[in-house]
Formats: structure tokens, sequence, C-alpha cells
């Protein structure tokens, strides 16, 4: 689902909820009111012979309404309001009320303050009542934001509960009223305090719909999709059937024990059907995601192997090169014709050694910055003839991943430098160090040096005129740096040295 | 006078067995043949005699270098120097079971070749 898509369905979501959360408002201070304000029988006990909702109650209603309605309007606002000792105190009314039920079985918060004579004497909070409003008041506190861990798990198990509760109540009164206040705990708990909870929880749950179980029921995935559509039918499902049992055994078609076996079979069978059709589907699924893998670790290896055959051929194209300007330089006398050329062959050689360093790596992409520029100055060291002039190079470089896409630059730069130094530093025999130092520098940047312990930039010989030879090494070092983003610094202490430091963000 | 060891090259790209063979010429060796395919370096070695073999992996035709190799070393005892491209553990493994003299990567420069033909086939 897309993000648009998945705020415009919380949206939806939060505007239900608060429609709900609207009707228990208007419910509770409608009974608040006019039942017991105005003395209307018919809004406290909803129907004659019923149990009334307590005074207590309704105002515990109204409060966890009116709290979740202002949440919804505003959380950060309702934060501040102090909304939450609203909720604190429905909840200490909940325990209050059940304390008291303990004591004295129906005999609870309402009779400790008002005494009536007549039958609104009797109507007290319901066990089950306080416990919902118990529920209703955590949620509402557990909502305000996510603290704790576990919390959206816990808010999930609260409406849960809560939703539990009060279901049960509403589909007694449908089958046996009589049967339902024979439970203590539900004794005396109103038809309409069991709807509005129904809808205070519902309206909870709602308003938070990536918060525990809500959020299977609403996500995006084709298994939330499959519970949406299937859930109406096993909420539904065995409500409708029992009905139907119970009608059956009332107008005397079937005896009550052998609707108890129907129903234990049936509810067996259609678990059994339910845990088939899952299993089904794991199968499927499991062999789809086994085919799709499979698919796309044989489209893996046919892209590494092609390229690494693309790899394979440019070094050869790169090899083939090299060649022809060997034959090139070989063929005639020209002494400064062949050392252009074998400048062109060294930086051909740091390509094809990119190129090699690509084919051993693992993705085909990355190669390591210490054994490849190891390679590349060994490479230069014998194809400049070092080790006869008495000239080393010396290597400190970091391990550090690098993309091709900077590592074909850094080596022609490296390349650029110790060819120069090879050629400028050490006139006349003279012996000397090399030293290359390439490291981290914090997370994105890489330092690269080149120096020399040599004659230094000005006694080299040739220097910046050299037949114009310098000029396109330095065009080139400076395009390579451009292109890496890089900054130079050069030193003259010493010798000669070129620092570079690079950006690696890309890498 | 002096005869110059003889060196089978086995390399399928035209041009740069043309190299090697220019700059083992220039070194003083005689370049007594170049194979493209393994069958011909086969035969080339049975009929030349060569002292040295530069062997490339990747030929033309279903057989490799290694493939030539053992079918040289049945009948001749020869060093052979593998120049390839492939420097995957599988091409390097492979090669190694042929007990090879020395193994360059591609690019290789002509020190190599050079440090190669004095270890391995020193003129007399």
């Amino acid at each position: 689902m897309r993000p648009s898509r998945w705020r415009a369905r919380d949206r939806f979501l939060k505007r239900l909820a608060a429609f709900l959360a609207a009707i228990v408002v208007l419910l509770s201070s409608c009974v608040l009111l006019v039942g017991w304000g105005l003395d209307v029988a018919l809004l406290r006990s909803f129907l004659p012979g019923l149990p009334g909702m307590a005074m207590s109650t309704a105002l515990g209603l109204l409060a966890c309404g009116l709290c979740l309605l202002q949440a919804l309007a505003d959380n950060r606002a309702a934060r501040r309001s102090g909304c939450h000792f609203v909720a604190m105190a429905a909840l200490a009314l909940a325990l209050v009320n059940l304390a008291l039920l303990a004591l004295e079985p129906g005999r609870g918060i309402d009779q400790l303050f008002f005494t009536f004579s007549d039958e609104r004497a009797a109507i007290h909070m319901a066990p089950a009542t306080s416990i919902c409003l118990a529920i209703a008041a955590s949620a509402l506190l557990v909502r305000r934001r996510r603290a704790v861990f576990l919390n959206g798990e816990l808010y999930g198990l609260l409406t849960g509960i809560g939703l539990f509760i009060t279901l049960l109540a509403l589909t007694g009164y449908v089958f046996d009223s009589q049967a339902l206040f024979e439970i203590l705990a539900f004794s005396a708990m109103a038809l309409h305090t069991a709807a509005a909870f129904f809808l205070l929880f519902l309206a909870l749950l709602l308003s938070r719909p990536a918060w525990g179980w809500m959020s299977i029921l609403v996500g995006p995935g084709p298994g939330s999709a499959m519970l949406r559509r299937t859930l109406p039918f096993a909420v539904l499902g065995p409500f409708v059937f029992c009905w139907l049992a119970l009608v059956a055994v009332e107008g005397g078609f079937i005896n009550a024990n052998f609707r108890l076996s129907i129903m234990a079979i049936t509810g067996a069978g259609c678990l059994v059907i339910l845990l088939l059709w899952t299993a089904w589907r794991e199968n499927a699924d499991a062999k789809l995601l086994l085919k799709s893998n499979d698919e796309l670790r044989r489209a893996l290896s046919d892209r590494e192997i092609l390229l690494r055959e693309v790899y394979h051929r440019v070094k050869n194209n790169l090899q083939f090169i090299d060649a022809m300007l060997a034959l090139e330089a070989m063929d005639g006398d020209d002494s400064s014709l062949e050392e252009r050329l074998s400048g062109i062959r060294t930086r051909v050689h740091a390509l094809s050694l990119v190129h090699q360093h690509l084919i051993g790596a693992r993705d085909l992409a990355t190669v390591n910055l210490r054994g490849f520029l190891e390679d590349l100055c060994s490479y230069q060291a014998r194809g400049a003839g070092l080790d006869a002039r008495g000239v080393r190079i010396e290597t400190a470089i970091s391990s550090v991943p690098l993309h091709l896409e900077r590592a074909i630059p850094i080596g022609l730069v490296i390349t650029e430098l110790v060819s120069n130094a090879a050629k400028h530093a050490f006139p006349d025999g003279r012996a000397g160090v090399i030293s290359i130092v390439a490291e981290r520098e914090g997370e994105d940047l890489l330092r690269l040096s080149v120096s020399d312990d040599g004659v230094g930039r000005s006694g080299a010989q040739g220097g910046q005129n050299d037949g114009g030879r310098e000029g396109v090494g330095g065009m080139i070092l400076r395009s390579l740096a451009s292109q890496l983003g890089a900054e130079i610094q050069t030193t003259s202490k010493d010798g000669f040295g070129v620092i570079l430091t690079i950006p690696l963000a890309s890498d | 006078m002096e005869v110059a060891p003889k060196v089978l090259i086995v390399e399928d790209e035209r041009m740069i067995a043309e190299y090697f063979k220019v700059l083992v010429e220039s070194l003083g060796y005689d370049v007594c043949g170049i194979a493209k395919s393994a069958d011909e370096a086969v035969r080339l070695a049975r009929e030349e005699d060569p002292a040295m073999v530069f062997m490339d992996v990747r030929l033309v035709g279903a057989k490799d270098g290694v493939d030539a190799a053992n079918e040289i070393c049945r009948f001749k005892s020869v060093p052979t120097v593998y120049v390839t491209g492939s420097n995957e553990q599988e091409t390097i493994d492979r090669i190694k079971t042929d007990h090879p003299a020395d193994i360059l990567i591609k690019p290789v420069l002509a020190e190599q070749i050079e440090d190669a033909l004095i270890r391995f086939c020193p003129r007399p």
C-alpha cells in the first residue's frame, strides 16, 4: 500500500473512531441528564424489567468517550490538558466499585452516595461493567504514547478483552438474558451499557490502527486482505449458527443435548477446514517462494557470469591495446616516442589491474583498496625497474572497500604520481623511497598521499617543461581529482609529496 | 655458435601472441610456433620440441590450456608458464592441478616474461 493510501486509511479509521466515541458520549450523557436527571426510566433501563445503567457507569462512559474524542482531535493538546487525570479517575471509580461489590454484592458506589426509595435504589454498576470501565480507562492511559515495551500489544490485549466481555454480554442478551444474569459478574449489566462499552472498545481499537492485532487486520499484506474478507463470516457465522440451533430447540425440532452434539462437531469441522485451508495456503506460498527464490538465484548467477565475461573481455582488450603499443614502441628508434608510449602503457596497466581485481571480487563491483594499490605499486616498481635503481616503494594502505567508479580514477592518480616520482625525484642514480599512504579520515573521507625523499620539484631535471610531458600528466591528474571531487595539496619538505583528500560518501 | 632455446607460445589472441613473440625473440630466444588451440599446441610441442611453453587458459575450441599442458606432459616434460586473464579461484585451482612452473596474470609486463625465461629456460 502506498504511503498516501496508508494515510488516507488512517484518517478514515480515526474519523470512524471519533464517530463511535461521539455516540458513546451522546448515549451516556443522555442517560445521565435525561434518564437520571429528569427521571426517565426508559433511558435508564432501555426496556422495562431489564437492569438499568447506573449513574456511575454513565459518568465513567462519558469520561472515557470525551477523553478519546479529545485525543483524536489533538493528541498533544489532550496530553497537555491533563485528560489522563480524567481517565485515572474513571479507573479509580471502577476499582472502588469492584471493591465495594466484593464487600457486599449489590451495593456499589452509587449506593454509597444516593438513596432512592423506588426501583432506582438497586441500580448499581455491575462487576463486568466495572471491569470494562477499568480496561477502557487503562487503554486510554496506554494510548497516550508508545512509551513502554509492548505498548501496542498491551493496547491490543486490553481492547480485545474489552470486546470479548461486551460481546459476551450482548450475545447473552440475544440468546437468553435470564441465563446471563445468573452469572454473578454480568448480573445487572444493562443492555445499553454493554452496547456503549462495545462501541467504546471498537473506537479505541480503530483510533490506533497500527497497534497490536489491529495492525494485522488493517495491514497491507495479502494475509490481512484475506482476514478482512473472512472476518465478518468468522464473527457472524458461529453467532447465526448458534441462534438457529437455539430456535430449533425452542421450536421442539431437536433435543437440547443433540444441539450440543451438532455444535461440537460443526465447530470441530469448521476449525479443521480452516486449518486445512491455512496449511494449503502455506504450502502454496512456500512453493511459490521457493520457485521465485530459485529464479532469482539463477538470474543472479547469470548476471555474475555475464559480468565476469565482460570484465574478461575488457581486460583482454586492454591487453590487446598494450600489445599494440608495445609493438609500436619496439618498432622505431625514437626514444621520446618510446617513453610516451610507455607512459600510456602504464595507465592501461592500471585500468587492467582494476578489472583483474573486479573479476576476483565477490560482488563484482568493489575492490579492496589495499590489495589493489599494493598490486599496482609492485607492477609499477617492476615496470620502471625501480629495484635496480635502488628506489623502494613503501605502502601503508588501509583496507577500504572501493567501488569501481572510484577505484579506476584512484588507480590512475597513483599511477600518475608514482610515475612522476620515479621519473623526476631520483636523478643520477640517486636512491630513495617513494611512500604511499592511504587511510580513512572519519567515515567518508580518504586521505591519499604519495611522497618521495628525492630532489624535490625544483631540483628535478626537466620539471614542468619536459617537452609537454609533465603537462599531460598534470592535466590527467587534475581531471581525475576533479572527477573524484578531491582536494589536492602539495608538500615540498624533504622531497616532494602530493596529498589528496577524497570524499567516499557514495561507497 | 649457441643455439637459441625454443619457446612455444599458446595464445588465441593473435595480437597478444605477436607481441609476446617479438618480446621473446628480442630477448634472444626462438619462438618455434604460436598455437591458437589446444590441439595445435600439442602438435607443435610434439613437432618442435620446445624448451618452454607460455600457455593461455582460454583457447579456441572446446579444450583449454590446462588440457593441452596435460596432454603435452604425457610425452614430454617441459616447464609451462601460464599467462592468463582469469584470476578467479576456480581457474587458478584448475591450473594448479597441472603443477605449473609459474602463473602470470594478465596484464603482464615485459619484465615478468623476461624473469620467467631466465628462471625456467636459461640460455646456455
